[in-house]
This record gives structure tokens, sequence and C-alpha cells, in this order.
């Protein structure tokens, strides 16, 4: 690590940083503070509680916290499970590995809006989804289920399941690149005193991988919270509540109602909240039990 | 186990598992692809197709009752009649609108004439034009090309924002260490954390002030902040893979430190160049919830497909600007996935 | 019954290279072998073979009486030490050292007995509590060395554990590995590309070129008897002095002229040579290492100008130029030879080793 030159304080390419400063000053300090302080203020900028209050006095808003939390737990589990066993999978590096890995990473070039159309076109009544169960012969062509009319928990692991095909590959690419960076002779050398695959996996390749792990599943998480265009152009706004497709129905639907900028500034800074508060029980919960570093 | 048969057992357990992963992939993708060159009219059946047609096993048949003509065209053994007229340009307008077969009338009158004369129904072929939606969707709607063209914009610009400040930070991170470095990069983080929705509400006031709403620019300003924070995060972790001795080698044989870090440091770090551009230009490329909030009538691509989605009922022409839409990510993801381990070894939080 | 037969071993990769070629050796117990070549012999790909890290293509291991070949590392009761040294960053030392007996389900307590025991052989108590990223590369490589040795295995694996190690630590640990075999008397397999560590610590030493056995010996037969010409342009430091010569007579005297080059080198008397008789006007490889070349007062015989002195404490290296190339000659001790001085050659008849020009063996003769 360079020491700034003894040219003086002035000279410091630290100077350099001062636009990128500036910039975030403008265009996100700025804006965050006064969606807060909106959040805290009544129509007169009298500090005041009660758009909280009333948020939460609506149903709507009560399911959508529910459904936000369900949904992140229960799409980080699923899809850490599996982006892990897919990264440990092309790890392997077999023949055609590359093609393969391009093969896994299409979902993720998806923009949301064509997720979207896909995943309608998908799961209305003669979507292609029931098409092909009818082609498998899993599903009788004359009473095809309509897995559009999915509501509350079903409608939200239905969520769930959508939103792992397009989003499994870029959780995986961060496992891959870290279990990539492996140094090979760990497991070796675990193979060679005694361990099995299994044993080598939980004991030495997991341990390791850990920061890498955290990244993908933070970065993971705070997406997760902020789910909506899925929900809505597969449900519609209103039907499965998220916290996001709140503000959004706010912002888009609603846009000239009474309360609606005032609810949607509330509903951010609950998810950024939201955000913050899990990001770091997370961070502490892993804890860091590698003291001084962790690539040996 | 004996070693052969276990090698039998892990190679059908590895194909399973690639074909698995292969279908569960490309399944809904060839559905959507054929979704996308499906005519209205096929777009109403069940089950839909995986592959798509390329034209209509069909037959017209003549009705003296009538006087008129009927099309059939085959649906699973039978054929089933679609659409019964004498007039030539009724029916060109029909097989245009809903078959996605363009025909005049002079051949629809050459086709009844035919019809006419035989005393059972003709088989005939309607060869589809198969890239019709996309040029519905492209060149006969209103504003789309105008659309793309401002997604590209709005994605330039945050590449160019994105890299000249984040580059530049992810540099100064990675090669110096002062007071404040620490908190700087975890606050970078924390930026990713605020819900981009709720900063466009505060952010549409101060564009409207300065005069850029309605503009990509605008986009561009907003896709930045997040995407500086993650370019200068995945820059700084391959500065610091970059030798310090490399750059120190350039400057004793005379460079100025400028023209090292053009010609020394910056090439070597092209990967992670090419690659904060690819999400810089995904983040533009993709969204549409700010552009919903910061335009009106200038969309981008993907706000456009997003309203085409809720406002039209069968979802073939959505699907053909879906198509458009996906093709600049799959190229960028099939260029960088060759970096992907250069981008995501190193970092960690 | 040897304690550990390699049998026609043989590696090919998928891509059609082949490193290890119908190997062939046998190791009794407790013996010190090292595996020694250049990069990309295939002593490594021995080595991972026995370690079962590589996979066999042909051949088979057979370990104290049990065929190991397609057996998983786990199940052949080995130990290895890493040219990395493998030591897991998110275990302590003491968790490292553990870790193998732990799998062997051995009881707490005598983990944490074993645990001292050869932290104090290894001089690492001190740091048994420690992560490694807070340890220097030398004490890391003492906590590889320690976790193989908590371990009693049958077989001890050895992948160039010095190689990483600065020129004095290396010295030193050398000599501390031998002192480890001497205590535990385990076989072990190392492997390296460092003549002076193979000289040092094998009982035998097995010299690999380009997946095959050059040659299997002692320090001695391997250094002053090379087999081949691989062999004795491999092993000396500074290397033996290597010509194509052709062999003639020249007044009862033995004397080796090269194509186009000055004067013709005086190998000694005639009658030193006994069974020269079938090479006379024939080429030969001429091999003759520096420290057998002595320095006389100039008497006419293989005068030569020296070029450059360097002197090295416990000896010197003189360079000259002898049958038109570079020749190096060692002496002991400090030497009172100046550049530009002429000097005239004596060369030991006993040490000079012939080899054939199309087989590159060694000619006998005696």
């Amino acid at each position: 690590m360079r020491v700034p030159r003894r040219s003086g304080f002035f000279k410091s390419p630290v100077w350099f940083l001062v636009p990128v400063v500036i910039y975030y000053a403008a265009f996100w300090i700025r804006p965050t503070i006064s969606v807060i302080i909106e959040s805290f203020t009544d129509k007169d900028g009298v500090f005041t509680f009660s758009n909280y209050v009333r948020l939460f006095s609506q149903g709507a808003v009560r399911t959508a916290f529910f459904n936000t939390v369900l949904f992140t737990l229960g799409s980080a589990v699923l899809q850490f499970v599996l982006a892990f066993a897919l990264a440990l999978w092309l790890n392997r590096k077999f023949r055609f590995s590359n093609l393969v890995l391009f093969i896994t990473l299409i979902p993720m070039a998806f923009p949301p809006a064509a997720v979207g159309i896909l995943w309608k076109t998908g799961l209305y009544r003669f979507g292609w989804i029931n098409s092909f169960l009818c082609a498998l012969g899993l599903m009788n062509p004359a009473n095809p289920v309509d897995w559009m009319s999915f509501r509350n928990l079903n409608a939200v692991l239905l969520l769930i399941t959508v939103d792992t095909w397009t989003v499994l590959p870029s959780v995986m690419i961060i496992l891959l690149a870290g279990l990539q960076n492996f140094n090979k002779e760990f497991e070796e050398a675990g193979w060679v005193f005694g361990a099995n695959k299994f044993q080598t996996l939980k004991d030495i390749v997991f341990p390791i991988m850990k920061p890498t792990i955290i990244t993908a599943m933070i970065l993971r998480m705070i997406a997760a919270v902020q789910v909506w265009l899925i929900a809505v152009m597969i449900f519609g706004y209103n039907v499965v509540p998220f916290l996001v497709e709140r503000i959004a129905y706010n912002v888009d639907v609603i846009t000239f109602a009474k309360y609606a900028r005032k609810d949607a500034y509330t509903i951010s800074v609950i998810v950024a909240a939201i955000v913050l508060v899990s990001v770091s029980m997370y961070l502490r919960a892993s804890g860091d039990r590698q003291k001084g570093g962790e690539t040996a | 186990m004996s070693v052969r048969r276990r090698k039998l057992w892990s190679r059908t357990v590895f194909l399973l598992i690639l074909v698995t992963v292969a279908s569960v992939v490309l399944l809904p993708v060839l559905y959507f692809l054929t979704i996308s060159f499906a005519s209205n009219y096929e777009a109403y059946q069940f089950p839909a197709k995986i592959f798509p047609t390329f034209s209509y096993p069909a037959r017209l048949r003549y009705n003296a009752d009538t006087e008129n003509y009927t099309l059939l065209i085959k649906k699973g053994a039978d054929f089933e009649a679609v659409k019964t007229t004498s007039d030539t340009s009724d029916f060109s307008l029909y097989c245009k609108s809903q078959l996605n077969v363009l025909i005049s009338p002079p051949e629809v009158e050459a086709l009844f004439g035919k019809a006419k004369d035989a005393d059972q129904a003709i088989p005939i072929k309607l060869k589809k034009d198969f890239f019709r939606n996309y040029v519905v969707f492209f060149i006969l709607a209103e504003g789309t090309m105008r659309a793309l063209v401002n997604s590209l914009k709005a994605a330039g610009w945050t590449i160019l924002i994105s890299l000249v400040l984040g580059g530049v930070t992810g540099y100064i991170l990675a090669r110096y260490k002062f007071r404040f470095s620490t908190t700087f990069s975890t606050s970078l983080l924390v930026v990713r954390m605020f819900p981009a929705v709720a900063l466009s509400l505060p952010l549409v006031v101060y564009i409207i002030r300065m005069n850029l709403y309605d503009t990509p620019f605008a986009l561009a300003i907003v896709y930045s902040v997040p995407n500086i924070a993650l370019t200068a995060w995945i820059t700084s972790s391959i500065f610091k893979g970059i030798s310090v001795e490399l750059e120190e080698a350039a400057m004793v044989f005379g460079a100025t430190r400028l023209k090292t870090l053009l010609t020394i440091t910056f090439p070597l770090a092209f990967p992670a160049i090419v690659a904060s551009s690819l999400y810089a230009f995904l983040a533009a490329w993709n969204d549409s919830i700010t552009a919903l909030i910061m335009t009106n009538n200038n969309p981008t691509l993907a706000l456009l497909v997003y309203r085409t989605v809720g406002s039209s009922t069968i979802p073939n022409l959505p699907a053909a600007g879906a198509v458009v839409l996906l093709l600049p990510s799959l190229v960028f993801t099939f260029i960088i996935k060759n970096y992907i381990n250069q981008l995501w070894g190193r970092v960690a939080l | 019954m040897s304690y550990l037969k390699l049998s026609s071993l043989k590696k090919t990769y998928p891509n059609g290279v082949t490193a290890v070629k119908d190997l062939d050796l046998e190791i009794e117990k407790g013996e010190f072998v090292v595996l020694l070549g250049p990069s990309g012999c295939g002593k490594t790909t021995t080595l991972r073979m026995l370690a079962g890290l590589e996979e066999v293509t042909e051949g088979s291991i057979i370990l104290d009486g049990k065929d190991i070949t397609s057996l998983p590392p786990r199940q052949r009761n080995i130990s290895m030490i890493f040219q990395s040294y493998a030591v897991w960053p998110h275990m302590t030392v003491a968790e490292n050292i553990a870790y193998p007996l732990r799998l062997r389900k051995m009881d707490k307590r005598a983990i944490a007995s074993k645990v001292q025991e050869v932290a104090r052989i290894c001089n690492i108590a001190d740091y048994l509590d420690r992560y490694p990223a807070q340890l220097s590369g030398g004490q890391r490589q003492r906590v590889a060395v320690a976790r193989a040795l908590a371990v009693n295995s049958k077989l001890s694996l050895m992948d160039e554990p010095l190689s990483n190690l600065d020129a004095k630590l290396r010295v030193s640990v050398r000599t501390f590995l031998k002192e480890i075999h001497r205590k535990t008397g385990a076989t072990t397999i190392f492997v390296t590309h460092d003549q002076a560590e193979a000289m040092a610590l094998a009982d035998r030493i097995v010299v690999m070129n380009e997946g095959r056995i050059e040659q299997v010996g002692s320090t001695r037969e391997i250094y002053s008897e090379c087999e081949s010409l691989f062999t004795a342009q491999f092993m000396g430091t500074p290397p033996a002095n290597i010509q194509r010569v052709a062999l003639a007579s020249s007044q009862g005297r033995l004397v080796a002229a090269a194509r186009d080059a000055g004067a013709a080198l005086d190998l000694g008397d005639r009658s030193a040579f006994p069974a020269i008789g079938r090479l006379m006007g024939g080429e030969v490889f001429l091999a003759v290492r520096p420290e057998n070349i002595g320095i006389v007062e100039p008497n006419g015989i293989n005068e030569t100008t020296i070029e450059i002195v360097e002197p090295q404490g416990a000896y010197t290296i003189l360079v000259t130029h002898v049958l038109g190339s570079e020749w190096k000659i060692m002496l002991e001790g400090d030497v009172d030879i100046r550049i530009g001085q002429k000097v005239s050659l004596k060369i030991d008849p006993a040490k000079v080793m012939l080899y054939d020009v199309q087989t590159t063996k060694r000619i006998s003769l005696s």
C-alpha cells in the first residue's frame, strides 16, 4: 500500500474522489434524506409517526410486509442450495462446461420486463407450462391448472420458483468464481488425510468459501427484498402485495391519491430499514472466525 | 462396486444433471421464442407449440349454397373453420392480421377461383411472414425505434459515468490507504441497499428543475448511482491484483502517471472494465421502473415493452419486443462469462 | 518382498500427453526416496498417483502387500506435505493438526496429547492457537510437517515442500526433515528438482526425465557413476563439462579432439583406459566434472588461459576455454590465480565419463 507522498495534503490523489463524493451527495444523500424526512412529517412539515401508523393499519401493507419477508427468506435458502450445487458441478470442467455455463447464464440476461412476459405466457391456463405438462401426459388438456389463480402462500411460493429461474445464475457465478479461485490443494489435503467428499465439503470447502457465500447472499437478499415486477406482471397490482409493489402501486397507479407520495416514501424507508437490519444480522450471525484475513 | 460400474453410474448421473439443467433453462426460452413468432391465431392455440411454424396446412372450400369461401386450418386430426367470406380484401386482411400471412387480394382471387372449380376443399399452403411480429412491433408501431435509441443513449451515458467515476474511485481505493478508505468502501455498499424506486421520486423533482426530465441522460444519472459503487468495487479488486511494480517500472523509464495509467494499468484491467460496462449497460437497458417515473414521452425500450404487456391481451407482440430487449444482454453475457473469474474471484465484503 | 512396488505405471492425460511412461520402482520400508528431475519429468505426477490424486492409466501400486491403485486417497493410509503447504486457513494450527486425527476417530485426549507432541518436535508449540494467516511461510510449513507427522501413516509423501522457502531456511528445514525421518523411520517419497536437496536427504535417488526413470541409486552412484548423459548433465553444481569429441591416441596418451576447435585435450596415459580400443576414431560424449580437473604450472600439456575467477569462499570456480567451449574448473578453498594467467589442466582419468553418441548411455571403461 502506498502512503500519500510528502508533497502535502493538496497533492494527494484523494482529491480525485471529490467528484464522486459530490455526485453521491447530490444524487443519493440528498434524496435519501428528503425521503426519510418526508416519511416522518405530515403535510405541514410537522414531525409525526402518522405515516407509519397509517401504513401498518392497512391490511395490504401488513400482508406486503409478511410476503416480502417470506419471499426473501424462502428464495435465499432455495437459491443458495441450488446455486452452490450448480457451481460445484460446473467447477469440474468437463468437456462442454463452457457451453453449459453460457446456457445456465441465459436466464440472467432476461430483463425484468421480458421475464414478466415469459412467465405470464407460461402461467396462464393455456400457457406453455400447461402445454408442456400436457405434452408429457402429466396434465389433462381439458382441465388445465390456472396457476395465476394462486393466492397468498401458494402465490409467494410460485413467485419464489419463478424468481429462482431468473436469478439463480447471478448467485451461481459469484459462487463459481469463488470456487475457481479456491486452492485445490486444500481439498486434496483433506482427501489425503482421511476426509470423504462430503466431509471435505463440510469442513474445508464450505468454511473457506464463507466470504464469497456471504457476498453472494447479501447481494441476493438486497434484491429479493425489492421484488415487485414479476408479482405485478403475473398477478397484477393488489393481488399479491409486496413492499416495493406497494411503492410502485402508489407511484404508478394511484399517483394522485391523497397519501400516495407519503406512503411511497414511508414504505421506502421501511424497505431500507429491513435491508439494513437483515444484512447486519446476517453479517453478525456468520461471524468472522478468521482473524486477520481470509486467504492463506 | 467395481471401478467400471462406478464410472458408468457417475456418467449417467452427470448426463441426467446436464439434461435437466439444459431443459429447465432452454424449454421456457424456446416456448418464449416461438410465441414471439406466433400469429394471433396461433397465440390462442392450446397446447402451445414449442417450435415455431413457417406455414399453415390449410384448405379452402367453396360453399355453393352461400356463395362464399371457408378457410380451414389443420388442428390436430381435423380441419377447423376459421374464416368465411366472399370478399377478397376481407380475406386478405384476415390473413395478414390474424395469421401473419401476406397474401394480396388478386392472389386471393386466384385461390377462390381454384376452390370454386374443385368439388371439394382444396389444399392450400399459407406461408407465414415469419418476422411479421417484429416488423409490426418495431416498424409499424409508433415510437419503438425511438425507444430503442433512448435505451442505447441511457445505457451509453451510464457506462461512461460509471466507468469514469467508478474506475477512478476503484483505482484510488486499490492503491492508496487514506484515513477514510474503509468507511468509504463500506458506504459504497450501503448505497446499494436503498431501494432505487424510492430515490427516483425525489430525484424527479431535481431532474425537472435541471430541465432534464424525460431525457435518457437523466435516466443515466439515476442508473449510475448504484453502478458507480459496483464499478468501484469490481475495479478496485482488479487493480489490487495488478502489481504496483508494473506501474513503477513504467514511471522509472520515463512515463508520466497518466501515460502509465493509460498504457499499462487500464489495458491490464481490461476484463474488469468490460465486465463493469456490462453491468452498467444491463442496469440501464433492463430497467423499467425508473424509466416509468422519469420519462413520459421518451420511454426506453424496456419501459415500452412493459407498457405493451399491460395494454395488450395477446402476448405475441410484446414477446417480440421482449426478445429484442433480450438480445444485447445475451450477447454481453456470452462475452463476460470468461471474465467472471477475475471479476468476482477476489471480491469479498 | 518390497514395501512399495510400482509396476508398469503409466499416466496419459485426456489430451494425449503421457506424463509417466512405464515406470517400475521398488522401495523398502523406512527408505527415504527422492524423485529428482527437471519440471515436466513426471515426478510430481508419479507422487500424485501414489497419493491417489491422479488416476492411474495403466499399471499398479502395491503398498505393504495391498493393491492401492484404485483406492481413494483416504483409504491408502498416507500422509502428504503439499507444495503450498495446504494448511487450512479457517482452522487454527492445533485444529489443522487435529483434523486428520479426528477423522480417524481418535479419542479427544489422545488427540490433544499427540498435537502437543508433534508441535513440540516441529517447534510450533507456541502457535497452536494462531491462524495460518498470522504465521510466516516457514512456520506454516512446519505446521504442514506436524500435521503429516501426527498421522501414523504407512507412506509419507512430500511434494517439493522446501521450494517456497528462502535459501537459508531451506537448508535448516532440510536437516530437520532428515532428523524426523531418522526418528520415525517412515517410508518417505520426496519430490524435488533441487539436486542438493536430493543428495542431502535421500537414501536413494530416482532421477527422472520425460516420464521415465533415468537412474536409481545412492547419492554416490547418481553423482559419480552417471549411467546416462542426462544424469551426468543434470547432477552437479556447477554442471559437468560435456562435449562431443573424437578419441585418438597420441604418443601413449589418450586425447580428445573436437571439430574445428583448437588443441586436443589430453586425458591421461593410455594405460589408464584399458578398454578404450574399440572407441578409437569414433565420436563420444565426454563428461568431466569441474572438481575433477586440477591446475598446475604450465607444462606443455593442456595449456590454457584462465578467463574468469569466481571465489565462493569454500571453493573457487575458474572459467576457461577448452576444445573451443567454455569449461569450468572447481578448486578447493581460496586460490591465488589471476585472470589471464596461463595454467595447465590435469584431468583425473578415473573420473572421466564417456557416453555413446547414439544411445547417450554410459560406456564402461573397465
